[in-house]
């Protein structure tokens, strides 16, 4: 009984159009201080600004990768994301509802609905679960499934449709596969409870070359199989030119540019994407001999007060006298939007 | 090839473990020539850093080398006496890590720790005098005072900077750099990628490095050596390597590898997954895993293939050979 293709809520919204999105999401972390420091002091506490007004909008189907380096707030904006964190303030919406105010069904849906894959799959398996329990525990808990049976065909079907074998497979423990196999578990696991929408986390980043094109190989098949909706967060752009449809580069907790994959890879427009590309090799020496070249200045500055004005300043090589006061606004052409002064 | 600086020949390192004999290196020949970049690529696991630590002789225990020499300037150094490759070590070939807070003592200052290399290899020096000279070559301003802090208060890519400081503080020839950019952001790899290739030019230092990135060596090696289950499976010069790879695992490898350069509708990879260091396959090693692979393939270790003379390009592979011609189809192979 093929179950894969049966479970998810996708009837709960209509087949295109926005699937989920954030609106002007913020993530503040206080910083912490010593009682004693912060009494005698009396300033008001400093905050990390890991995300900072982020909008962000998710189309059924799409692939979008949150790309920028690390410290730059993807991972929280993940989080916020995926309602394992509430924002400071803004909001996500899932199909159309607000995650703050889902109700206890809906939340149940959600869980079900999103899940997230991690660049270190290891530590999101269980060490002294089998790989049948591992999958079989979450299975019972979301559809109430109380026949053996019908877990061993649930579990066996999702190790097939990520290629290991659940004659084999079924009964070892984690610490028995590799790295991209436990990867494909962690896909297994989500599949089978019917995700449609899928976050990864920096997914191959821990990975060889040939074991990351074979996992990057298997989520491109899931996703036409399944009608899945990826949501990539990745330092990788290489990875993101040829996996995702929508890119937004992320710079010390703000969007500084976002668009369709193939324009900003064309044509980026914002200062810090055209020095993210140019500080990445390519896999050719006479490219790599001819292209132009930027010289990265300085290293991102930190999240806890971080500079005024537009926030690429201190690394940027165009940067104006106003670049240091003021915030660009952010701009929008056709599909496209990027926030600087100098870009029109 | 300018004058040749490493001469590995036939290396072999091998750790007797409980479970078998695991041939990390196993009859390697390598070749740096002086101010020469050099690359080393494969996937994890391959034998990269064994053979970087093979040539300093900073194996680890039960670590030894089985075979081979290691001619460096003329000296074999795998048979030197421990006390005498103390003073090589450093002084004429230096090493760089990827992880440079496991290789600087956590209570000292930086200054301090550049301090106590200078000491041991130019004593007769004034430290005061070249500690600022140091740090700021390697992209560090004076107004810094980088000497004044300690490894806590500094970036990563700022330590792996100290770290090359200090590597280069005793003027080495060669360089070995093992992954030393893997641990970082894009853009501060590139700062220190490109600080690496000034410092190899300005001091005619040669570099051996090691990396898992094919866009690094593209961007940064003259010649180019790509490792598989502790053998050399493929060398030449970098142009020719990535133009006319020959050997399937090179292939595979370069088509497994995306671009930001390019947009690619299919995908393709090497299947299965590095064989059991201490199981290897007979034969090619990479048989298990090649689509080209035939029964002569699985049966005895494939020829050096001279592919481009000028171009120092060689390959150990049997395709295009007479007996790889007549050999049965491919066998059905278990990964
Ligand atoms: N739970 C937390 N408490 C305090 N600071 C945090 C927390 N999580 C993340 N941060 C900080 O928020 C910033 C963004 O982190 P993260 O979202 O992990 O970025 P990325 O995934 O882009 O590397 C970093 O400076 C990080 O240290
Ligand atoms: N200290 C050690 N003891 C036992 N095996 C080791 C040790 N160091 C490395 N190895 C083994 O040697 C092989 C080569 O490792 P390494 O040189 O670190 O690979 P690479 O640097 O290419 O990733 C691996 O199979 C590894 O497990
Ligand atoms: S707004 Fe100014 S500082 Fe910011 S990226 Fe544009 S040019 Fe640079
Ligand atoms: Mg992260
Ligand atoms: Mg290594």
């Amino acid at each position: 009984m093929p179950y894969l293709s049966l479970e998810g809520v996708a009837h709960m919204s209509e087949a295109n159009g926005t699937i989920m999105k954030a609106e002007n999401v913020v993530k503040l972390f206080p910083v912490k201080k010593s009682s004693l420091l912060a009494a005698l002091t009396r300033k008001p506490p400093d905050y990390v600004h890991a995300v900072d007004g982020v909008s962000l909008d998710v189309q059924v189907g799409d692939t979008i990768a949150i790309v920028g380096e690390s410290g730059s707030g993807k991972t929280t904006l993940a989080r916020v994301m995926l309602n394992l964190i509430e924002p400071t303030s803004g909001k996500v919406i899932w199909r159309g509802k607000d995650v703050s105010t889902l109700d206890k069904n809906e939340l149940f849906q959600f869980r079900k609905d999103v899940q997230i894959i991690f660049q270190n799959p290891g530590g999101a398996l269980n060490p002294r679960k089998s790989i049948f329990r591992i999958l079989s525990e979450p299975l019972k808990l979301h559809f109430n499934i109380k026949s053996g049976s019908e877990l061993v065909d649930r579990a066996s079907e999702a190790l097939l449709a990520v290629g290991l074998n659940p004659a084999i497979h079924l009964d070892r423990h984690p610490h028995e596969f590799s790295g991209g196999q436990r990867q494909r578990i962690c896909i297994a696991r989500a599949l089978s409870l019917g995700a449609k929408i899928i976050f990864a986390d920096e997914p191959v980043s821990s990975l060889d070359v040939s074991i990351q094109a074979q996992i990057l190989i298997l989520m491109k098949k899931l996703k036409e199989e399944f009608g899945l909706t990826y949501i990539f967060v990745t330092h990788d752009l290489a990875l993101t030119r040829s996996f995702a449809s929508r890119v937004y580069v992320m710079y010390l907790g703000e969007i500084v540019e976002s668009g369709p994959v193939e324009d900003i890879f064309m044509e980026p427009l914002h200062p810090y994407t055209k020095l993210l590309l140019a500080s990445t090799p390519v896999p050719n020496p006479k490219r790599a001999r001819s292209r132009e070249t930027i010289i990265p200045v300085g290293e991102i500055p930190s999240p806890i007060n971080p500079p005024p004005g537009c926030r690429f300043h201190t690394r940027c090589a165009l940067a104006k006298a106003i670049c240091k006061t003021a915030k660009p606004v952010v701009k929008t052409v056709g599909n496209r939007s990027f926030a600087c002064h100098l870009v029109n | 090839m300018n004058d040749l600086l490493l001469n590995i020949k036939g290396l072999k390192t091998y750790f007797n473990l409980t479970r078998g004999v695991l041939r990390a290196v196993d009859g390697v020949d390598l070749k740096v020539g002086a101010g020469e970049i050099v690359g080393l690529v494969g996937e994890s696991g391959c034998g990269k850093s064994v053979l970087a630590r093979s040539v300093l002789r900073l194996l680890q225990h039960p670590g030894y080398i089985a075979a081979g020499e290691i001619i460096y300037e003329g000296t074999d150094l795998s048979k030197l006496p421990d006390e005498k490759m103390r003073e090589h070590r450093g002084k004429k070939i230096a090493m760089v890590f990827q992880d440079p807070l496991g290789y600087l003592n956590p209570v000292m200052k930086v200054g301090s720790q550049i301090e106590e290399a200078l000491r041991i290899h130019r004593p007769n020096e004034d430290p005061g005098k070249i500690i600022p000279l140091l740090l700021e070559s390697v992209g560090f301003p004076r107004s810094a005072r980088i000497w004044d802090r300690y490894p806590h208060e500094l970036s990563g890519g700022m330590l792996q900077r100290v770290i090359i400081a200090l590597a280069i503080s005793c003027d080495p020839r060669l360089l070995i750099a093992d992954e030393p950019t893997t641990a970082l952001d894009v853009t501060i790899q590139a700062q220190v990628l490109r600080l690496l290739k000034r410092l190899c030019k300005e001091r005619e230092m040669a570099m051996l490095l090691i990396t898992h990135n094919l866009g690094i060596v593209a961007d940064t090696c003259d010649r180019i050596y790509v490792m598989y289950c502790g053998r050399i499976v493929e060398t030449a010069d970098v142009f020719s390597l990535f133009e006319k790879p020959y050997h399937p695992y090179t292939r595979g490898l370069l088509e497994a590898t995306l671009s930001i350069d390019e947009f690619r509708e299919n995908l393709t990879t090497i299947e299965g997954t590095v064989p059991d260091p201490i199981n290897l396959p007979p034969g090619c090693r990479f048989a298990p895993r090649c689509s080209a692979a035939r029964l002569v393939c699985t049966q005895a270790d494939p020829p050096c293939l001279t592919i481009d003379a000028l171009k120092e390009h060689v390959a150990y592979c049997w395709i295009g050979t007479a007996e790889y011609e007549k050999s049965a189809a491919p066998l059905t192979t278990a990964i």
